[in-house]
């Protein structure tokens, strides 16, 4: 980039001087292999993340989780079996086409407030929740206050009438069975013996609400052991299509139902936290940002550099005797220090010889200021201060007698 | 290759798309269709070796001027162009709006004019020059540099030259060239005349008035030809910083005082910038000539941090003359003084000259010793107190030696060192 040519002389100026001419591209590529293949890399890599940049999904129970704690598991088979499964990421976009052969699908539940609940509870189909809270078994009447308690994982046989149940024979009860539940059209299965159920279904004639309360069940980490995945698939595969919604704190839109449980075509997303271009805009601003700092980071020309010279203050070498001083607390010398220089300048001020002795330069202040001789010879060669509050005293007294000698 | 604001303009304009389609596809998508059209911009966009350049050349500028750095720019494609010129130095050059747009079209050619105010003395040079070239769309373009070499050589600013006029009248008054009362003082024979009144009765020659009817008085003049040396002291004491600027500075500006003032006196005058070797010198030339060849051997001395060879000092003044002149010393007096040896040079060199010792005092260190705002500030009087002592000391030693001493605040040292010189002058001891 630096090597420069004087230009060709057929130019109307041969003394111009200008850039030379670098290899071509192939050249280049030829020069530099190692180089190339990195470049090639990157813009492989890069086009991957473009096109691939679908967000690792980390949710628990989320249909597209492939983790210990999701259900990816279980939403492929479902959707094997030809059942259409269908991820919604807020409440207010669960509205379906058709109730009667919809399964309405609510993971974790507990994130859910009593509101969302109440009105997931207004869907005329069949509802599944995976997960317990004190809400759902509250307005889904399954007779008790329990919202999910803790229990020692132990395998229970179904010991119910349910079809599902039965087909499961056995699973393990682990957190979040409901206590105590019960009812007109309550059937509890998977009973421990303290009363704590994995799975509720709740029947009022014309749909049943169903919940697996020992959320494990459904998890990728324990579908295949024991009825797990028995239990799951049917209590899921009821109708021919699923629409799944996982809870989560910050979603507080609310469903609306159309009068025949059918979604309307047009409905009001309330009260959604933010538009739905804003994300968008937001990545597309970022973007901005990025090319802004190609257009910015590229130099016009490198950093010119300067040599500078070394800096050293004059007084250094003085400041740090005055610490010294200090740090020492050396009042006798720093008193004599500054006797001996106040004695030079009244000494050079009344014409005293700087030979003389101080019995000289005594009486001269003595003669010129009319100070007690006694106090003057004191003073300046008098026994020095050992104490800084004398030392104040002392400066004090200099001050105002060298003052006095230059009064005119 | 670079890329211009309009691509970032368009890139921002995605966000009135993104507002209907809400994926981060889309937005990829469209970032990249701007920076590949941008791509093809800058392979649309003529080559940057199709650009001539020719710098002029800049000469030197007193510090604190400005000059202007003039490069020419040709056209050598066969299409027009369109770019930047940035024509960069380094910082204390000081050019400010080094950066100049460029339109040309086939075959043309411009100059760019960039406006230098250097900040510090000695050879500023230039660094690269690079050249834009901007594609058909203004998105993106080419870009390169290249090493176009030019130099300013920035002379020291001799701010003190506002000190000379009064001290030039001074020296008339000495010569008696000025219509005033008092005739020209000095020691050197000038003419003979006529006795009038009130003439110094000490001034009649009487061998003359023997010869004569009348009574003869003899006048004087100040010496001329004499020979003026001047030593500026390089060393680790005028690194240090008095005020904002180093102790050699303001000695420069004494010496540049000094060296103008004693040309119009009619004296001879070396200058020899010097510590453990000679740096720089000025010598050898008369007249207009003085100036211009002190500032420039001047502008390229930098301090260094070695002790100052004093007994070579010597030698370079026995060496350079012969005769009886004024050697002045502009460096430091300081308690480390008698250690490296300047007491010894003092003597050695007042045995056949006038020496004069001029240092430069430190402000702060005079504010030091009359501060009394607490303790800390009497200890530090305290320590001001000793230093000046202890100068007090070699001075005094300088003294007995027969040399004269001189210590000023910086702005003060070369109107005092020329004050002294007068001085010296007026009393006939050069």
């Amino acid at each position: 980039m630096t090597a420069t040519s004087t230009a060709s002389p057929t130019g109307s100026s041969p003394e111009y001087t200008s850039a030379q001419v670098r290899p071509g591209a192939a050249a280049q590529v030829r020069q530099h292999p190692l180089i190339t293949a990195a470049v090639v890399l990157l813009i492989i890599a890069v086009t991957l993340l473009v096109w691939g940049n679908e967000p690792e999904d980390t949710t628990a129970l989320s249909p597209y989780n492939a983790g210990p704690e999701g259900a990816r598991a279980a939403a492929q088979i479902l959707g094997d079996q030809g059942v259409n499964v269908r991820y919604v990421s807020t409440l207010a976009a669960t509205s379906t086409a058709a109730a009667d052969s919809t399964t309405l699908v609510i993971a974790s539940p507990d994130f859910l407030g009593r509101d969302q609940v109440e009105a997931i509870l207004d869907y005329p189909g069949d509802i599944v929740f995976l997960g317990s809270s004190r809400a759902v078994s509250q307005v889904a009447g399954l007779g008790t206050d329990s919202g999910g308690d803790y229990v020692e994982p132990t395998a229970i046989a179904a010991g119910c009438s349910d079809p599902d149940a039965q087909a499961a024979q056995e699973v393990t009860v682990s957190v979040g069975a409901i206590a105590d539940a019960g009812g007109s059209g309550v059937e509890t299965c998977f009973t421990t013996p303290d009363g704590y159920s994995a799975y509720v279904t709740a029947n009022d004639g014309d749909r049943t609400v169903r919940v697996i309360a020992s959320t494990d069940i459904v998890t990728n980490a324990h579908l295949a052991e024991q009825g797990h995945a028995a239990l799951t698939l049917r209590a899921l595969g009821h109708q021919p299509s699923i629409v799944w919604y996982v809870g989560n704190l910050y979603d507080l839109s609310l469903p609306t139902w159309a009068g025949d449980g059918e979604a309307p075509e047009d409905f009001e997303v309330s009260p959604d936290a933010l538009p739905p271009w804003f994300g968008p805009l937001v990545f597309m601003a970022f973007l901005t940002v990025l090319v802004a700092g190609l257009w910015q980071g590229r130099r016009f020309g490198r950093l010119v550099p300067e040599p500078l010279p070394v800096i050293v203050p004059a007084a250094e070498a003085v400041r740090g005797r005055a610490r010294l001083y200090r740090r020492a607390g050396d009042v006798p010398h720093a008193c004599a220090a500054l006797r001996a220089q106040t004695a030079t300048r009244i000494g050079r001020r009344l014409g005293v010889p700087r030979s003389g002795n101080a019995d000289a330069l005594i009486d001269a202040i003595h003669r010129a200021t009319g100070r007690r001789r006694e106090d003057v010879a004191r003073l300046l060669a008098g026994p020095l201060p050992q104490k800084s509050t004398d030392m104040m005293t002392m400066i004090k007294e200099l001050d105002s007698l060298e003052s006095e000698v230059h009064r005119p | 290759m670079y890329i211009t604001g309009w691509t970032v303009l368009a890139t921002a304009l995605g966000a009135i798309p993104a507002l209907w389609v809400h994926t981060r596809t889309f937005a990829w998508v469209w970032v990249i269709t701007v920076l590949v059209i941008a791509l093809i911009d800058v392979w649309m966009a003529p080559s940057p070796t199709k650009v001539g350049l020719r710098r002029r050349p800049v000469g030197s500028v007193r510090l604190t001027e400005s000059t202007s750095s003039v490069v020419d720019i040709a056209n050598l494609s066969n299409r027009r162009i369109r770019g930047a010129v940035r024509d960069a130095w380094q910082p204390s050059a000081g050019a400010t709006n080094d950066r100049h747009r460029l339109t040309l079209a086939k075959g043309a050619s411009t100059r760019i004019t960039t406006v230098l105010r250097p900040t510090r003395r000695g050879d500023r040079r230039a660094d690269r020059v690079t050249i834009r070239t901007e594609g058909p769309l203004r998105l993106a373009g080419r870009q390169r540099s290249l090493d176009l070499p030019g130099m300013v050589r920035v002379l020291p600013e001799f701010a003190s030259r506002r000190h000379l006029p009064s001290r030039v009248a001074r020296l008339r008054e000495l010569d008696g060239e000025t219509a005033i009362q008092i005739k020209g003082a000095g020691s050197e024979f000038d003419s003979l005349r006529e006795y009038v009144v009130g003439d110094d009765v000490r001034t009649i020659d009487w061998r003359a008035s023997a010869r004569r009817a009348d009574v003869m008085v003899r006048t004087f003049r100040p010496e001329r030809d004499r020979r003026v040396v001047t030593i500026l002291e390089t060393g680790r004491t005028s690194a240090v910083r008095v005020g904002d600027a180093p102790r050699l500075d303001s000695a420069m500006e004494g010496a540049l005082l000094l060296t103008a003032l004693a040309t119009r006196a009619g004296d001879r005058v070396q200058v020899s910038a010097f510590d453990r070797t000679e740096r720089a010198r000025a010598l050898g030339v008369s007249g207009p000539a003085v100036m211009p060849q002190l500032a420039e051997a001047l502008a390229t001395v930098d301090p260094s941090l070695v002790e100052p060879d004093w007994p070579a000092v010597v030698r370079l003044v026995q060496e350079r003359t012969s005769q009886r002149a004024l050697v002045v010393l502009l460096t430091a007096v300081d308690s480390t003084s008698v250690d490296s040896g300047l007491v010894e040079a003092v003597e050695a060199l007042s045995a056949r000259h006038v020496v004069l010792v001029a240092s430069v005092e430190d402000p702060v260190e005079s504010a030091m010793l009359t501060d009394r705002e607490d303790t800390a500030a009497l200890y530090g009087a305290a320590a001001a107190g000793r230093a000046s002592l202890e100068r007090e000391a070699v001075t005094n030693r300088l003294r007995q030696i027969g040399a004269e001493v001189l210590s000023a605040a910086p702005d003060d040292l070369a109107p005092d060192v020329a004050d002294r010189y007068l001085a010296l002058k007026a009393s006939g001891r050069l």
